[in-house]
């Protein structure tokens, strides 16, 4: 018997078995002139058994038959069936190998569905917006957070920033926008963030913070960018808050050293000039002596009462948060003061002239406003150029949701670049006026800050000086 | 009460009219002070103004002078200002006694 080896490996024994090899083993069988045909694994090695090697499979074995029965026909026969019986065998395993891996693709594909659906679930959750985009620009991936509606989040797919733009009709420049910050982190390579602000369909304004970050890929290839936002209106609000209060309080902490500085110093001067007084009163025998020391104290005596009173009243001011706004006519505020003042305006030859068509009302106090006038009005007219009529313009602005009130004088003016620090605290006097005692412009800068606003001055020596208000909170006065 | 006290006093309501006055009469030994009290709160220029005016003005003046802040400030940010000026003999803060003013004019 002459052994013929396979060089192949049966990779299921079980398949050697199948129906589909009965024809062949017939065949064999008629071909040896036997009844014993049988298919052998690759690894059989039967010494009664003449072998005819099938590819992939193992052996035809004839046996009890030598291999001198079989004449080179009957061989020959032999051979070529094992070989057809190797084909068969390999077309069979082939399309078993391939309904194999499509069984096992079905199973993998399963397994990633199922986990595409849970990475997608949570992506689709968050409550963040998640956008990926391509080395271009491209949009990969959007989650319902970044695009609610469906329909737009396939549209975005494969497209860009300028695509969807003009598709949902929208702003060019939030394409433009969008573009500039996948090229930073493009170009830079590394992860950026950024805060944006936009309004809701109710037209509240929402806080996003965004970040965006490049992915590689093992080449160091830019792959992929991620981009995702996050909506930051509460913490938003409350950081606002707390600038708010922090504003509020070093506000406050000025006002407390400005008051301590009113108190060790307005105050004190009086009253240790009154003790001096009081003292030399106190050792003096000479009559006129007496009586010059006594008519001293009068008037110290009085700066200490007024001194007094504008604190008191400052005071008053800042802490009533109760005082109502309401819509003045500045117009009918200014005709008000130019009656109380008519007297002096008549001596003087002055000229009030008023500008208040861009912002014709504002939203303050009464009493306040109607002093602030009073106050800038008479100091314009006190401190008037000598031999020069008083002109005097009174006019209003509009700035977004603030108004700003402006008056102009052509008095004596102040150096502001040696008084700036001190222009509108209490007790300061840059002119020798009789009247002149340092209040006005202090009780004006408080009432003025106490809404909230602010006041300034530009001021020439000997050309006039402008003062400037600003009156915040007036959007129900800008229609 | 001051020509009582044996000597002459000058008053002047604020820095300005204080420096125009002795610019006036700096080379006259006779008609400059001996001691300058000095407030710091007054209209139109200021006790620093006035330092800065006068720090100027004093290598023209032909006699050595005295000058004393007095100032009811109990300011320690003012005391320490004031020793930026070398024509600043001392800070006095008020209330002043008659006998610190005697005991002043007797050391000058």
């Amino acid at each position: 018997m002459i052994p013929i080896r396979a060089n192949t490996r049966p990779d299921s024994r079980s398949s050697l078995q199948d129906a589909d090899c009965k024809p062949f083993i017939e065949v064999a069988n008629y071909i040896a002139g036997t009844a014993g045909a049988f298919i052998a694994p690759a690894d059989a090695d039967s010494p009664d058994t003449l072998s005819f090697p099938i590819d992939c499979y193992g052996q035809l074995c004839i046996p009890a038959i030598s291999p001198d029965s079989l004449n080179p026909g009957q061989r020959k026969a032999l051979e070529d069936l094992a070989s057809s019986l190797a084909r068969m065998f390999a077309a069979k395993k082939q399309s078993a190998s391939n309904a194999n891996t499509a069984s096992l693709t079905a199973e993998a594909q399963e397994k990633l569905d199922k986990q595409r659906a849970f990475y997608e679930n949570i992506l689709n959750k968050l409550p963040t917006d998640i956008a990926v985009f391509d080395a271009n620009h491209r949009y990969l991936f959007v989650n319902p957070g970044a695009i609610s509606n469906e329909e737009y989040r396939k549209f975005i797919i494969g497209k860009d920033d300028y695509e969807y733009v003009a598709y949902r009709n929208r702003d060019i420049n939030i394409a433009h926008a969008r573009r500039a910050k996948f090229l930073e982190t493009k170009n830079s390579g590394k992860e950026i963030r950024w805060e944006e602000t936009f309004l809701d369909p109710s037209g509240h304004p929402l806080h996003h913070l965004r970040r965006m970050f490049p992915v590689y890929d093992e080449n160091g290839q830019l792959s992929m960018v991620i981009g995702f936002g996050m909506e930051i209106s509460d913490r938003k609000a409350l950081e606002e808050k707390q600038a708010r209060l922090v504003r509020q309080l070093s506000t406050q902490n000025t006002q407390l050293i400005d008051f301590c500085t009113i108190v060790s110093h307005n105050l004190r001067a009086p009253l240790v000039n009154i003790s001096m007084l009081v003292d030399l009163l106190s050792t003096s025998r000479d009559p006129d002596e007496h009586l010059l020391l006594f008519s001293k104290l009068r008037p110290v005596l009085e700066n200490l009462h007024s001194t007094f009173n504008e604190l008191v009243e400052s005071i008053q001011i800042r802490q009533n948060h109760e005082i109502k706004s309401e819509k003045l006519s500045v117009q009918d505020c200014l005709s008000r003061t130019k009656e109380n003042l008519q007297a002096e305006m008549q001596r003087l030859d002055a000229e009030v002239e008023s500008d208040l068509e861009l912002a014709p009302v504002i939203n303050f106090p009464p009493q306040y406003l109607k002093s602030i006038l009073l106050n800038l009005v008479s100091n314009a007219l006190k401190y008037h150029y000598p031999g020069r009529p008083p002109r005097i313009r009174v006019a209003t602005k509009r700035e977004k949701d603030k108004i700003i009130l402006s008056v102009t004088d052509n008095g004596l003016g102040v150096d502001l670049v040696k008084h700036r620090d001190n222009f509108f605290k209490i007790g300061k006097v840059f002119h020798r006026h009789p009247d002149a005692k340092g209040f006005g412009l202090f009780m004006t800068k408080t009432q003025v800050e106490a809404m909230g606003g602010r006041i300034w001055a530009e001021s020439e020596p000997q050309v006039g000086t402008t003062f400037h208000i600003e009156f915040v909170n007036q959007q129900n006065c800008l229609s | 009460m001051s020509s009582k006290a044996g000597f002459d006093a000058k008053e002047f309501t604020d820095g300005e009219l204080a420096i125009d006055h002795l610019r006036a009469i700096c080379d006259k030994p006779d008609l400059l002070p001996d001691i300058i009290f000095l407030d710091l709160s007054m209209p139109v220029m200021d006790g620093w103004e006035f330092l800065e005016e006068y720090s100027q003005l004093q290598d023209n003046l032909k006699k050595k002078i005295s000058l004393f802040i007095v100032s009811s400030s109990i300011s320690p940010e003012e005391v320490e200002r004031s020793k930026n000026y070398a024509v600043v003999t001392d800070f006095l803060i008020k209330p002043l006694r008659a006998g610190k003013i005697e005991e002043l004019l007797a050391a000058g």
